[in-house]
């Protein structure tokens, strides 16, 4: 992914590509001295390819099994984006209710707080049972854990506003709505987008797990079958595949926050 | 009066902005006003004791006191944003009910919202009220010229220093032409000279629009530059100690806290904080 970047850019701009190194070149020195040594210590000691496959190995099984490890992946993906998208949907409105309602804050807030401690994981064979082998009980897991971050991170947004914030705008004529739009929400925003990192990540756990209870597709799917015929290659491709698809939905929802927040970078000294 | 004096001064100068803020301005009657709370033990500390005062249009009071001595919960019942527990206060002719809106109020923190510009910061009350964008525009850029910062109108408020920020909130809280400014020690988490500086900012721009002001502070000093009542205030509970008529002609410069009359105001003011037993010697 990132030379890909990379092989795009020199003709565009040398400078950007020279700012990009500069930025990023330590990292990925330090990734690739890595993934070197990796190299070289399994050719010294001989080690098993069942045990530890060397990076090249793992790098040829991604090439030529790229249809198989993309056809998991687009289904993993759909499941991750399903569940963080209820999550959204559910968890914002969910919030501003437990901002706005006496009710919901002593009742459905310490409910929901309460429920955070029960491990996701462990509901997710009772899903398989009531759901079933498709997509849906992956897609409650991953709901079900990105869910908390994102909302309990949304009510803390919602309530930073300051006392004297509030009394200025209603000194100003504002109603309750207005204070929401032009104040709240807004003042929400960082906070907001902290839980949704948090949950992108957390979704893409859930969804994995869900696959591993019983599925007939997906990337946790893959790496059971790859773990069943002892195909080692295959399983720390479907780790890459993985992490690569992580990181990609984070990147986007980063990239998302960068957008909508450009003053963010600057308020918390945030730099590049 | 000292107000009056100050009016017939500035309408002998050709200043026609001067004359149309002070025809805006509003008068300002507590009467018998006192706030009491419950706390969250469930006692009930009087935070207030009976205040009688009354405010011309027009006029400048700066309100001294120590810490506790409810002079922030004066302003705050002035707008309306907390009730009072008895008496009545009028602005202009209309009693107090609920928040009224034809005030501009400055808190100690400036808060500027930090996803706006300068420039959209200043102009929040006109969006909220929503007044006319057009002719504020102008009014907010003029506003923002005259505390030197045109060229900042662009930039967000994390890129301002502390007293910058601070004459933001002040263009914010002026750009509707305010008939009442409600200042709740502005300059508070300034540094001196900064401090010194916005005094005279805010007296210049002051003396165009000429609206009514209620200004805290715990600054003696500040409170009679500014000023042309300075009301003293006593602790627990809080009530009117004293009232100094400041009569040094405007503007004033910096310069005038080396006059003698200055000083002597001064004087009496710490006086009287030491008969309150608020300062001592050693």
């Amino acid at each position: 992914m990132t030379s890909a970047g990379s092989a795009r850019i020199p003709s565009a701009s040398p400078n950007w590509l020279a700012a990009w190194i500069s930025r990023n070149g330590l990292m990925l020195a330090i990734v690739a001295s890595i993934f070197g040594l990796w190299e070289l210590a399994s050719w010294a000691f001989a080690v098993p390819e069942y045990v530890l496959p060397k990076p090249s190995v793992i790098v040829g099984t991604m090439i030529t099994s790229w249809r198989l490890l993309l056809l998991h992946a687009a289904v993993t993906f759909q499941e991750v984006l399903l569940g963080f998208t209820m999550s959204i949907v559910i968890g914002i409105p969910l919030a501003i209710a437990v901002v706005y309602s006496r009710l919901f804050e002593r009742i459905a807030f310490p409910f929901m707080v309460s429920l955070q401690t029960v491990p996701k994981v462990a509901l997710a064979p009772i899903l398989v049972m009531w759901l079933g082998y498709g997509i849906m009980p992956k897609v409650m897991v991953a709901f079900l854990i990105s869910f908390f971050p994102i909302v309990i991170n949304a009510v803390i947004g919602m309530r930073s506003a300051e006392k004297e914030m509030i009394y200025l705008v209603r000194s100003m004529g504002a109603n309750e709505l207005t204070t929401f739009i032009k104040i709240r929400l807004p003042k929400a925003l960082p906070s907001i987008f902290g839980g949704l990192k948090v949950g992108i990540g957390q979704a893409v756990v859930g969804a994995v797990v869900g696959e591993f209870i019983a599925a007939e597709y997906g990337l946790g799917y893959l790496q059971l079958m790859a773990q069943v015929r002892l195909d080692t290659a295959l399983l720390f491709a479907a780790v890459v595949v993985l992490s690569l698809l992580g990181v990609m939905m984070f990147n986007v929802v980063a990239w998302v926050e960068r957008l909508m927040l450009p003053w963010n970078r600057l308020a918390t000294g945030a730099t590049e | 009066m000292i107000q009056g004096a100050g009016k017939v001064a500035a309408d002998g100068s050709p200043a026609p902005a001067a004359q149309r803020g002070g025809d805006r301005a509003v008068s300002v009657n507590i009467q018998g006003v006192s706030k009491s709370y419950r706390t969250l033990r469930g006692e009930d500390v009087q935070a207030l004791d009976t205040v009688d005062l009354a405010i011309e249009p027009g006029e400048f009071i700066a309100i001294v006191g120590p810490s506790g001595c409810g002079k922030s919960t004066l302003m705050m019942l002035v707008s309306g944003l907390i009730p009072a527990t008895t008496g009545t206060i009028l602005v202009g002719d209309t009693p107090v009910n609920g928040p009224i809106t034809s005030a501009g109020i400055v808190f100690q923190r400036d808060l500027l919202l930090d996803w706006r510009t300068v420039l959209d910061n200043v102009l929040l009350p006109v969006e909220i009220r929503k007044l006319d964008p057009a002719s504020h525009l102008q009014k907010a850029k003029d506003l923002l010229a005259s505390v030197g910062l045109s060229e900042f109108e662009d930039r967000y408020p994390a890129e301002l220093s502390g007293g910058m920020r601070q004459r933001v909130s002040i263009c914010r809280a002026l750009v509707q032409d305010p008939d009442l400014l409600l200042m709740d020690e502005p300059f508070g988490a300034l540094d001196a000279l900064t401090r010194e500086q916005m005094n005279q900012d805010l007296q210049r721009v002051w003396l165009r629009s000429r609206n009514t002001v209620v200004f805290i502070t715990h600054s003696i000093d500040e409170a009679v530059y500014l000023a042309d009542r300075v009301i003293v205030m006593s602790s627990r509970p809080g009530k009117i100690a004293d009232i100094i008529k400041v009569d040094l002609p405007r503007p004033r410069r910096s310069t005038v806290r080396s006059d003698k009359r200055f000083i002597d105001h001064v004087e009496h003011i710490r006086q009287h904080f030491m008969a309150l037993g608020i300062l001592k010697d050693d």
